[in-house]
């Protein structure tokens, strides 16, 4: 009796203990529509999402609003979600649910429209700050940025950094007519631009991004987000700069912004807020790589020699270069993406082929503008033998070592070829070639630059 | 012989003379030389004229492009239909010369050329070739001055740069010229100029002025009786003409869309040689870029600069292009007009008094006529740019049939 008694005592103090008034202790009970306290759990309640137009927002009302009389200022609060805010969901009562909303700061209890939630399952599967703002990069978002860019300047590939958003530019929706008057008006005054629209899910949001395409001009493609109704903007594309290529990327559960400058070779990741706000994450400068990274090596000890500057170059400068026509150079010469023109020289009486004949050799050069003529200036350059009239002697195979400058070195007595990305050029290269009369051979190749984080 | 018979015979009489007074010319044309281009084959392709005739019957020409080097050639064709190469351009001495090149009293020849410098150069009938004068040329645009002579008989001086081109200088002798160009004005036939400038590609908004391009001997442009420059301008629905004559004054004063009566908006399309009458009208041909939009026709612009339609060519064959008219030896003017196809290449005759007639049509092979050059024998001769599958231009000359 005693024992039994005393257990009676023991779980009656435990009780007491629990039922002590505290604020909101961390665990979800009691409550219920009558206002009596709720005990709320992080861990294990059930979590909701607020659902509706993103910025929309839902009032957090303190106390069960059906018992509540008009204008009572502990009914009406002032607090509110907004749509994709989560929250712990406790007592149901009729059309009104109580919630707890945990801010990085603080926590806040109310009651909310049942309609407006949308359940997403245990709080413990289910993050419940996953639509909080971004304001920093996740960990070692950067990091895998760089190092994707970098695999990518290593295998030469103009790959996009992460997964492009795909864009149905096939679908032919419509704007709303007042939206396409604007856009009408706006392009009476300035280029002339086709408009795709395409849906797009940002952070979970169901959205329009509507893509202005220049036609015949140098002005960047632009998009603006909207939301899937239309009914507002989001984001408001403010690149005018035609050196300045944009993309939406997937990477993970999340889409970001990226812009591509080919102009400082810099790459800016953004990443969107639930507003859907634009926040920059990083920024990856390319930047020369010492010492150059070696790719390719059949002779190690001439590409050591020459990625430590220990080789001698064969000096030229016999005239001065002029242009000719590309039939001069060979009728396979002209390369397509652009308007070409060549120039011929400078030259030097060297033994290219090491067969002791030495030959008038030329350095010809290649330039075009490529993309329409909107500023990106392409070159190339080659090594040829000359013949009669100290022209490019088509009898002898032509030298194709093509890329933006080069010139001649010897070591140990033997010529080779070296090319070089001109500075400032969107290609990365860096080789050396040994030429004979059956054509070149790349001897080595380089990596001379990489990403960093800035 | 009764009073009837008498009244038959005159009446025959007097349509046989009706008859005889407008029996249309007669031309016939013959084939120079075909041109037949393989890549990096010694031959030139593409002579886009006009040529020069030399006293003995031997034509003068350049190809813009082909040769062994692809840059271009001299070539001549003698009054035996030997055809002969005199220059093949390399770079070195220039690239895709311009169509024109201008005799000299002495024998020579002169003629312009791109390429990295724009250079000025010198041949004769033996194929001795010289480089006279290499302009530097930042930006693609140099600054030059040049010699015209007008058909008043004086001589103007005009330099070109990035603004535009103005005449320095008007008198019997040019100041300021270079030497190189000495000798050259008192060979331009009814005041072509020389060396002007083409316009530089403007397609509307900013006024197009003569002299902000590239220098070339083959120039539009002629100085009118008044002494004013003037050039047809076909994107810009004008003919532009220097505001002052003899004055350092830019040239720019265009017959603008906006002032032009109805007659004067027909002159869309105004391009190539105007030939230029005794009183100092200057007569040019017009052509429309679509077909059955509106005839293209002939106009007259009067000493005083008014612009005036004479003539609208038959709507029927619309003219697609063409490199202007030529005052031959007979009073009237000449011009070899491009029509859509299928229809051939015509030769037109305009009178002038505005009466025109098509007097020649080319085999269909034919392609993009060059300007016509009045020889010394008083034929015409031309270029095509092609002439057939597997051709690269021909040159031919027309003859007219007693």
């Amino acid at each position: 009796m005693r024992s039994w008694a005393l257990a009676c005592c023991i779980l009656f103090i435990s009780a007491a203990v629990r039922a002590a008034p505290q604020p909101r202790p961390p665990a979800f009970f009691g409550g219920g529509c009558d206002n009596s306290p709720a005990y709320w759990n992080d861990q294990g309640g059930q979590v909701a999402e607020v659902a509706g137009q993103p910025g929309d927002k839902l009032s957090l009302h303190p106390d069960y609003p059906p018992k509540c009389s008009g204008g009572s200022k502990s009914c009406d609060g002032n607090a509110y979600l907004v749509t994709g805010d989560r929250v712990v969901i406790g007592a149901r009562c009729s059309a009104w649910t109580d919630v707890q909303f945990s801010s990085p700061r603080s926590k806040s209890w109310g009651w909310v429209e049942s309609a407006r939630l949308k359940e997403l399952g245990s709080a413990e599967q289910v993050s419940l700050d996953h639509h909080a703002p971004v304001a920093v990069a996740p960990p070692g978002l950067c990091e895998v940025a760089r190092d994707r860019l970098n695999e990518t300047l290593l295998h030469a590939q103009g790959a996009p950094l992460f997964t492009p958003v795909p864009l149905n530019f096939q679908s032919e929706e419509k704007l709303p007519p007042a939206l396409q008057q604007g856009i009408d008006a706006q392009q009476d005054m300035e280029d002339f631009y086709s408009t795709e629209i395409t849906n797009v899910l940002i952070r979970g949001v169901r959205a329009k991004a509507v893509v202005h395409s220049p036609v015949g001009s140098c002005v960047p493609t632009k998009f603006d987000i909207w939301t899937h109704d239309f009914k507002k903007q989001l984001y408001a594309d403010p690149n005018e700069d035609p050196d300045v290529r944009e993309e939406l990327e997937n990477y993970g559960t999340d889409t970001y912004l990226v812009t591509s400058n080919n102009q400082n070779n810099e790459i800016v990741l953004y990443g969107f807020t639930r507003d859907l706000e634009p926040a920059q994450f990083c920024a990856l400068r390319l930047a020369p790589r010492k010492p150059q990274q070696m790719i390719e090596a059949t002779d190690p000890e001439l590409c050591n020699a020459v990625r430590d500057g220990k080789t001698e170059q064969v000096p030229v400068g016999e005239g001065e270069p002029f242009e000719v026509a590309a039939e001069a150079l060979g009728s396979d010469t002209d390369v397509p993406g652009g308007q070409w023109h060549y120039m011929l020289g400078p030259t030097a009486r060297v033994d290219i082929y090491n067969d002791g004949h030495p030959m008038s050799v030329a350095i010809a050069t290649g330039y075009a503008s490529s993309d329409g003529g909107c500023g990106t200036e392409i070159q190339t350059a080659w090594p040829v033998v000359l013949g009669k009239d100290d022209m490019p002697d088509r009898s002898l195979k032509k030298i194709e070592a093509e890329d933006e400058e080069a010139h001649l070195i010897r070591y140990h007595g033997t010529i080779y070829v070296e090319t070089n990305s001109a500075e400032g050029s969107s290609s990365h290269n860096h080789d050396v070639w040994k030429a004979s009369p059956n054509g070149v051979t790349k001897v080595c190749s380089y990596l001379p630059v990489r990403y960093d984080i800035q | 012989m009764t009073s009837n018979r008498l009244r038959w015979l005159g009446a025959a009489v007097a349509c046989w003379a009706a008859t005889a007074s407008v029996r249309a010319d007669s031309f016939k044309f013959e084939l120079l030389h075909v041109f037949h281009h393989a890549p990096n084959g010694v031959e030139g392709a593409g002579p886009t004229g006009p040529v020069q005739v030399l006293p003995d019957g031997t034509v003068l020409g350049t190809t813009e492009r082909g040769g062994t080097y692809g840059g271009g050639t001299i070539f001549l064709v003698t009054a035996q239909g030997e055809f002969k190469v005199l220059h093949q351009f390399t770079g070195r001495d220039g690239l895709y010369p311009d169509s024109c090149i201008v005799p000299t009293r002495s024998g020579d020849f002169y003629g312009t050329a791109r390429g990295s410098h724009r250079i000025v150069f010198r041949i004769n009938a033996h194929g001795d070739f010289a480089i006279v004068h290499r302009f530097d040329a930042p930006g693609g645009t140099m600054p030059y001055v040049v010699s015209v002579k007008g058909s008043d008989g004086k001589v103007y001086s005009v330099s070109g740069g990035d603004d535009g081109f103005r005449l320095l200088f008007a008198g019997e002798r040019a100041a300021a010229q270079p030497d190189v160009f000495s000798g050259l004005s008192h060979a331009v036939p009814g005041g072509q100029v020389l060396f002007a400038a083409a316009h530089n590609g403007n397609q509307g908004g900013e006024p197009a002025k003569v002299g902000t391009g590239s220098v070339s001997i083959c120039a539009d442009a002629v100085v009118g009786a008044d002494d004013h420059i003037y050039q047809p301008v076909p994107h810009m629905f004008a003919i532009m003409r220097s505001t002052e004559p003899g004055a350092d004054d830019i040239v720019g004063e265009i017959f603008s869309s906006i002032k032009m009566t109805e007659d004067q908006r027909k002159l869309a399309g105004a391009g190539g040689q105007m030939a230029i009458l005794p009183g100092g009208d200057l007569v040019g041909i017009t052509h429309w870029q679509s077909p059955g939009e509106q005839s293209s026709g002939v106009f007259r612009v009067s000493p005083l600069g008014n612009v005036a339609w004479v003539t609208a060519l038959a709507k029927s064959m619309p003219v697609y292009l063409s490199p202007g008219l030529l005052l031959s030896t007979d009073g009237k003017m000449y011009g070899l007009v491009s029509h859509y196809p299928p229809d051939p290449i015509t030769l037109q005759q305009v009178t002038p008094d505005g009466a025109v007639s098509n007097v020649l049509s080319f085999p269909s092979q034919a392609k993009s006529p060059g300007p016509l050059t009045l020889g010394p024998d008083g034929a015409l001769y031309g270029t095509f740019d092609s002439y057939g599958a597997g051709t690269s231009g021909a040159v031919f000359k027309i003859v007219r049939q007693r």
